[in-house]
């Protein structure tokens, strides 16, 4: 019984996808039933994604053998404006741990604990490269917004697996303690929303924090605002239990992409300046059908959006504006589609999405042509050292 | 991460001596335990007056010429064994080329056997040249019973097992297959033997079982004599392109004694005017020999029997050059083998009968004594194939790398003896840090990256460990040279020391510099670094050095090497550097 409840799901759920992204409403080719990944109930966030940020965009792909995690590389890639997308990949440390950043153009790259490594390396961004000094921290925490930089004062922030936000004032300066998990959980905030976990960090442009969060209780947003000292939290009525998977700034606060529910979860974006909270409808189909998540954040735009990925035997792009309903991207794309991200400065539409397919060392990037078909933009061909861990 | 192969690496020669030798005072330690145990029974023996000897059925002379042929064979292939390049070369020079171009599955075969051996180079060698020696005894001594048959069994798994991992299946997957070259394989031949001496005596007198063998044999030598006439394979066509000038140009280049070069150069010139007059000849001797076990008559057998085993030794000396001259020989090629066989097969027909009967069986006397010697010499040819065997079991079944293979990747330039170069850098508080002002005091230099995800925080690991074992001793400085050239900050070499656990730890000094001036020490330490792409760590030699109290090199080695590492391996790396620091410090 449990199987065949598990395909109808399987279903149902690609059946409203191919639906909600074709022009048309024609259904996509399906196969057997049996042929579909099974779904995953695993709500780890997906490093694969990527960040648009003043015209330099950056994206963060899985690639080599990816069944093997000790033979899975993860590689960045950067494209300026409207400039062609090159390898990024910081040099000098093996990627299989994961790759994580905070904003492309003057930010942050690091790479995540694995194998022997207990310590993660990070290297400054200028313009979308990596420096060649680079630094090493105590681990990382895995997550997408791991880590922030202020595009001010150029004070730098991470979250550690063991749950501590560290703030280093300068490149040379030592990293000190700004808050951890068991400081937040002592604050009203922290109570309110019943805190698990840090999940993300950012900063706002006033240059105080947020940090995402995972929270027990029903009724907040996961996003936690710091302002003179005092921690605080949004309230939202609608929402159950809930868990940030990204977080990024956004004009004068943060968006966040939400993981809202329990094992029928679904994902909403949020967005937050002082004290308005808007929500975007949830993705019309449950967050077990993720694959990987892209976020495209336009600093100083007209509006911030969250494009999230989803599907089973292909997947689909959507927009999630805060305050509205999701936007679907036309035509669904193939299931080795790992992220989709924006490209150049506009505001973000299907035209200046650009999405990343892999096949072991090979990424192939796609476009929306004029007629809402995925074209080929162009391939990026990475010599992966296979079993450079092992 | 190492850098590329030594196979002549001193080291690895060293520790293959040593452990030749230790396994050596093993075997002779069980020989005197059993010449002691053999004198008390021979005594016994006589003391009692027992019966004085025994009939017993003659040995077929098909076993006999196995059993004594491939003996001998083993005997050969341990003693070339012995070569100190084996360790590392054997399956880097050997192995891997005969597998060059082998379909995937046939090449993973091979990469199995040869991973599995470099794992452990010193360790599988040593048990290489008793395993092969112990076979060839026990079969040349024990010539009858439960202990010969199982000798011939021995020698069959083994062979077998040397045929499919080491000899890429006989390159039987691989164009353009050959008689004259090897195919099947040598040790193909020696599995046949194994199993033929493995069986019961009574069999091979039988004339059902002989007729099978005729057959079989017939087919093969029939398939390659097609196989060799066939057109189009290179092997009519001369010129220097062609199959026989290519090979014979191909051996007359490796070194080797002048007579065998000078045949192979004669055989150069011969064939690249005149292939076709060889080719016919090897396509006639095969047809021959074919046809006479396919005839089923002992006659034609006789008659193709002599031609192969003339035409084999002529291959031999032309083809194979002697097998063992040029290069790194391990056997003697397929064609004394495969003459065995063959003689072989004739005597098998020519003995075998319709109904074998006990009371036809020619008997021979063996004394007593003889009898007990025979035993006990089996006995004592089965502890020298078990002292190869064992740890060869070992080699399959260990996990990680041994440190010896570690040793012959990317050995350090500085020789033993000479003065350590000298060097200013930070440590990892920023303080300046110079190698001579520790005169007085013993260094153990290695180079790791701080950000390495395999082998460096391991390695550093093993320094502390081994520094404990010293007593934390103050007179012995533990220094490590940042072999990163992007992560080179104080901070990031302090985040390492955290991660690690090495801050309280105050004999550790972990230093870096700017990209010139540790470039300056990695090219005077003969360190290459490499940065790779694709999410690639930096690559990097691990050599490691013990200098003295006055400043000269006493010791190096290189790190554990690619691959994971167990707590064996790391144990055994701590007593290296325990070891040479105590020598140093004397």
């Amino acid at each position: 019984m449990l199987r065949r409840a598990t395909g109808v799901s399987v279903a149902f759920v690609a059946a409203s996808m191919a639906l909600l992204t074709s022009p048309v409403g024609a259904m996509p080719p399906m196969g057997s039933m049996s042929s579909m990944p099974s779904m995953s109930t695993s709500a780890a966030p997906s490093l694969a994604g990527g960040v648009n940020d003043a015209g330099t965009s950056m994206s963060i792909l899985p690639m080599g053998h990816l069944s093997d995690s000790a033979n899975t590389f993860f590689q960045s890639f950067t494209a300026r404006s409207d400039a062609s997308w090159n390898l990024s990949t910081p040099p000098g440390i093996a990627t299989n741990g994961g790759i994580t950043l905070s904003s492309p153009s003057n930010g942050a790259i690091a790479v995540l604990p694995y194998y022997a490594l207990h310590l993660s390396a990070i290297s400054p961004l200028v313009d979308g490269v990596s420096s060649q000094d680079g630094e090493a921290v105590t681990s990382l925490l895995k997550a997408p917004s791991a880590m922030a930089k202020s595009p001010h004062s150029g004070a730098f922030f991470l979250v550690t697996r063991k749950g501590s936000v560290l703030e280093q004032s300068g490149p040379t300066q030592p990293f000190t303690t700004v808050t951890s998990l068991s400081a937040l959980k002592k604050t009203s905030a922290g109570k309110r929303c019943g805190i698990q976990a840090i999940t993300g960090i950012a900063i706002q442009s006033d240059e105080s924090l947020a940090v995402g969060v995972r929270c027990s209780s029903p009724g907040t947003t996961g996003v936690l605002t710091q302002s003179g000292g005092t921690w605080t939290g949004s309230l939202a009525s609608k929402v159950g239990p809930c868990s940030v998977v990204r977080i990024d700034p956004s004009g004068a606060g943060v968006i966040a992409l939400v993981r809202t529910g329990g094992m029928k979860a679904s994902l909403r974006s949020i967005s937050i300046a002082g004290s308005s909270v808007k929500l975007s409808s949830p993705l019309p189909f449950m967050y077990s059908t993720l694959r990987s998540t892209a976020v495209s954040n336009e600093s100083g735009g007209v509006r911030s959006d969250i494009v999230a990925l989803a599907g089973t035997k292909h997947v689909a792009a959507a927009i999630l504006t805060p305050g509205e309903h999701v936007h679907p991207v036309a035509s669904v794309l193939p299931l080795s589609t790992r992220a989709v991200v924006s490209q150049g400065t506009a505001t973000i539409s299907p035209a200046t999405l650009r999405a990343f397919q892999v096949s072991k060392g090979k990424a192939t990037i796609q476009e929306l042509n004029a007629s809402s078909a995925w074209e080929t933009l162009s391939v990026v061909n990475v010599t992966i050292p296979y079993g450079s861990t092992k | 991460m190492g850098g590329s192969v030594n196979t002549n690496s001193s080291y690895v020669t060293a520790q293959f001596n040593t452990a030749l030798l230790q396994e050596l005072i093993v075997i002779a330690v069980a020989m005197l335990a059993i010449a002691i145990l053999s004198t008390l029974v021979l005594r016994r023996q006589a003391s009692k007056a027992l019966e004085l000897g025994f009939d017993l059925p003659q040995e077929p002379a098909v076993r006999r010429l196995l059993r004594l042929g491939f003996g001998v064979i083993w005997v050969i292939d341990g003693l070339l064994q012995l070569q100190p390049q084996m360790p590392i070369g054997l399956p880097d020079n050997v192995v891997t080329p005969t597998a060059a171009s082998a379909p995937a599955w046939v090449s993973s075969l091979v990469t199995f056997g040869t991973d599995a051996w470099l794992r452990h180079p010193v360790l599988a060698a040593s048990a290489t040249v008793w395993l092969q020696l112990g076979l060839g005894l026990w079969l040349l001594v024990a010539n009858r019973g439960w202990a010969s048959r199982a000798a011939g069994w021995a020698s069959a798994v083994w062979a077998l097992n040397v045929w499919i991992f080491g000899n890429a299946l006989g390159t039987l997957f691989m164009a353009p297959i050959s008689w004259t070259t090897g195919a099947p394989g040598a040790v193909f031949f020696y599995v046949l033997a194994g199993v033929a001496i493995g069986l019961p005596p009574m069999m091979l007198k039988r004339q059902s079982f002989s007729l099978w063998m005729s057959r079989v044999l017939g087919l093969g030598l029939a398939y390659f004599a097609i196989l060799q006439a066939w057109p189009g394979r290179g092997f009519w066509g001369g010129g220097k392109d062609g199959a026989y000038p290519s090979m014979a140009s191909e051996m007359g280049s490796v070194s080797q004694p002048g007579f065998s070069a000078s045949i192979q150069h004669w055989f150069q010139t011969f064939t690249t005017n005149s292939s076709w007059t060889y080719n016919t000849l090897v396509v006639v001797v095969l047809a021959l020999a074919a046809f006479g076990f396919l005839s089923g008559k002992v006659s034609w057998m006789r008659l193709g029997t002599i031609v192969y085993v003339a035409m084999a030794l002529v291959d031999w000396v032309l083809v194979q050059d002697f097998a063992v001259f040029g290069g790194m020989g391990t056997d003697l090629n397929s064609m004394i083998p495969s003459a065995l066989i063959v003689g072989g097969a004739y005597l098998l027909a020519r003995d075998a009968k319709e109904v074998v009967d006990l009371e036809e069986i020619p008997v021979v006397r063996e004394s007593r004594d003889t009898r007990t010697l025979r035993f006990v010499g089996a006995i004592a040819a089965t502890v020298v194939f078990l002292v190869g065997a064992v740890p060869m079991l070992l080699v399959g079944v260990l996990p990680g790398t041994s440190a010896d293979v570690a040793a012959a990747t990317g050995a350090g330039v500085q020789e033993l003896n000479s003065p350590a170069p000298d060097f200013t850098l930070i440590d990892q508080q920023g303080k300046r840090f110079t190698l001579s002002d520790y005169r007085g005091k013993t260094v153990v230099l290695s180079f790791i990256d701080p950000v390495c995800t395999s082998e460096c925080p391991i390695e550093a690991q093993e320094m502390q460990v081994a520094s404990q074992q010293l007593g934390n001793n103050p007179a012995v400085e533990f220094v490590a040279i940042n072999s990163n050239p992007l992560y080179r900050s104080p901070a990031t070499l302090r985040a390492f020391d955290t991660a690690e656990g090495l801050t309280g730890w105050n004999q550790w000094q972990f230093l870096t510099g700017t990209k010139a001036q540790l470039q300056t020490v990695w090219d005077a330490y003969g360190v290459g670094v490499e940065i790779l792409a694709g999410g690639g760590m930096a690559a990097h030699a691990e050599p490691i050095y013990v200098i003295n109290s006055s400043g000269v090199i006493t010791a190096t080695w290189t790190a554990l090497a690619e691959g994971s590492v167990n707590t064996l391996e790391s144990q055994s790396a701590v007593s290296l550097i325990v070891s040479e620091v105590q020598k140093a410090s004397k």
